[in-house]
């Protein structure tokens, strides 16, 4: 009995954030990090040498497809070069923030959730390397995610791909807006809200919106649309996109820091 | 309890963190499930030690796991103690255990310890968890909770087996 109600206590003092639980939280992660550091550096090269063995024929096909991929990024670089120079013109004259230029902390991913009902990872910065909560983190290819928890030399990122997830955004042609929503492991993510009158199409880029008091910044790329359906009488459109980075693999990743007058 | 099995206890609910959230969260994982490990020790302990000591290990394994999640802390706590205590009655009314105990009592503590986490948790405002993938997780976890039993159990036993003096002099 002693045991339930110190459990349900625990649970309603950190459901309303109230009390000492995440701070007794950061510090176990700070003790626990060096840890989990030297069990990866044991565990990861015999993890990638049966990753090697059981997919030598997966990783033989898709290093054939990435070398294709690379030539056609080649080619289209020097296109998106021009556009972009363009492009960074045109904000300069509107005033508009460049997330490309944004002032940013790159980190590496160390460690996945804990648990089968999270989607996060770990990365190995912390509050000693200037991150902070509701920090967006991305890639390369674009969203990743935010903070949502940092203790020293480590923090927690929540995946775009987590079902309490939610980035307003909007669509590339129509313009309109909505909140992308995760769907766990699915592969698919959903745009909720959209007007039902907006004409969406397959393969339109999905950004964030960055509209007041949003945590992530205007025009970051995020998905691109999968699949549409219109139900006559429906209140929104049931949109699905596929997100533009891999959240299955990967490597490392850079937390923005916030511009000023956000 | 002796000095010494509560270290031994204590280690190993050390192992089952560093396990949880570096062997099992990034690599062993089964079509994208990791299995529960303090949840099958505490059922491993319960078996051995009864209900009482079942939920006390229980609710320390789960605080402890419950430092590295994002749900709410406790949550873990009230799982794994729940599923303890009910293994440790259970226990305490079999006669003849059979050969397959070992894995049956995995199986079904690994699921009845989602289940509560699923609902415990729901009522504590975390809806995503009524998921129809929480089945299936449950599911998947389970029978992976049940393989992991046949080396927590050995484990069980030698963290709270009597030192050797203590045995000697009763």
């Amino acid at each position: 009995m002693l045991v339930i109600l110190t459990a349900v206590t625990l649970i309603t003092l950190d459901v309303r954030e109230s009390g000492p639980l995440s701070s007794v939280r950061g510090a176990a992660r700070d003790v626990m990090s060096p840890a989990a550091d030297a069990v990866d550096a044991v565990i990861a090269p015999v993890g990638d040498w049966i990753d090697g063995v059981t997919s030598a024929s997966s990783i033989k096909s898709e290093n054939a497809r990435l070398k294709r991929d690379l030539d056609e990024a080649r080619g289209q670089s020097a296109q998106a070069r021009a556009a972009t120079q363009e492009n960074k013109e045109l904000k300069r004259l509107l005033d508009l923030p460049f997330v490309e230029d944004a002032d940013s902390i790159a980190a590496p991913v160390v460690g996945a959730a804990p648990s089968n009902f999270e989607f996060t990872v770990q990365i190995g910065k912390g509050s000693s390397d200037g991150v902070g909560v509701d920090m967006s983190v991305v890639t390369g290819a674009g969203l990743v995610g935010r903070v949502t928890d940092v203790a020293r030399d480590r923090a927690t990122v929540l995946l775009i791909s987590d079902p309490r997830s939610g980035v307003g955004v909007r669509i590339e042609k129509s313009q309109t807006t909505g909140v992308l929503k995760g769907r766990a492991d699915s592969g698919r993510l959903r745009v909720e809200f959209v007007d039902p009158n907006a004409s969406v199409t397959e393969g339109e880029l999905v950004y964030t919106s960055g509209m007041q008091n949003s945590p992530f910044p205007p025009a970051v790329p995020v998905a691109t649309v999968s699949s549409v359906t219109k139900t006559r009488g429906d209140l929104e459109q049931g949109i699905l996109v596929k997100p533009l980075v891999d959240l299955s693999h990967l490597d490392y990743v850079k937390v923005l820091r916030p511009q000023s007058g956000r | 309890m002796t000095w010494v099995q509560r270290l031994r206890l204590a280690l190993v609910i050390i192992a089952v963190v560093v396990l949880q959230t570096t062997v099992f969260s990034d690599g062993l994982r089964v079509f994208g499930v990791m299995p529960d490990v303090g949840l099958v020790l505490t059922v491993a302990i319960a078996y051995q030690q009864g209900p009482e000591r079942g939920a006390a290990f229980g609710f320390a394994a789960g605080l402890a796991i419950d430092l590295f999640l994002d749900t709410p802390v406790g949550l873990s706590a009230l799982s794994f103690a729940l599923v303890g205590y009910g293994v440790g009655i259970v226990q305490s009314g079999m006669v003849r255990p059979s050969r397959w105990i070992v894995p049956a009592m995995g199986l079904l503590g690994g699921i009845a310890g989602g289940a509560l986490f699923v609902c415990v948790g729901a009522l504590a405002g975390q809806d995503q968890l009524l998921a129809l993938r929480s089945v299936k997780v449950i599911l998947i976890a389970g029978v992976y909770d049940a393989l992991l039993a046949f080396v927590a159990f050995p484990i069980a036993r030698w963290a709270t087996r009597e030192p050797i003096a203590a045995g000697r002099s009763a």
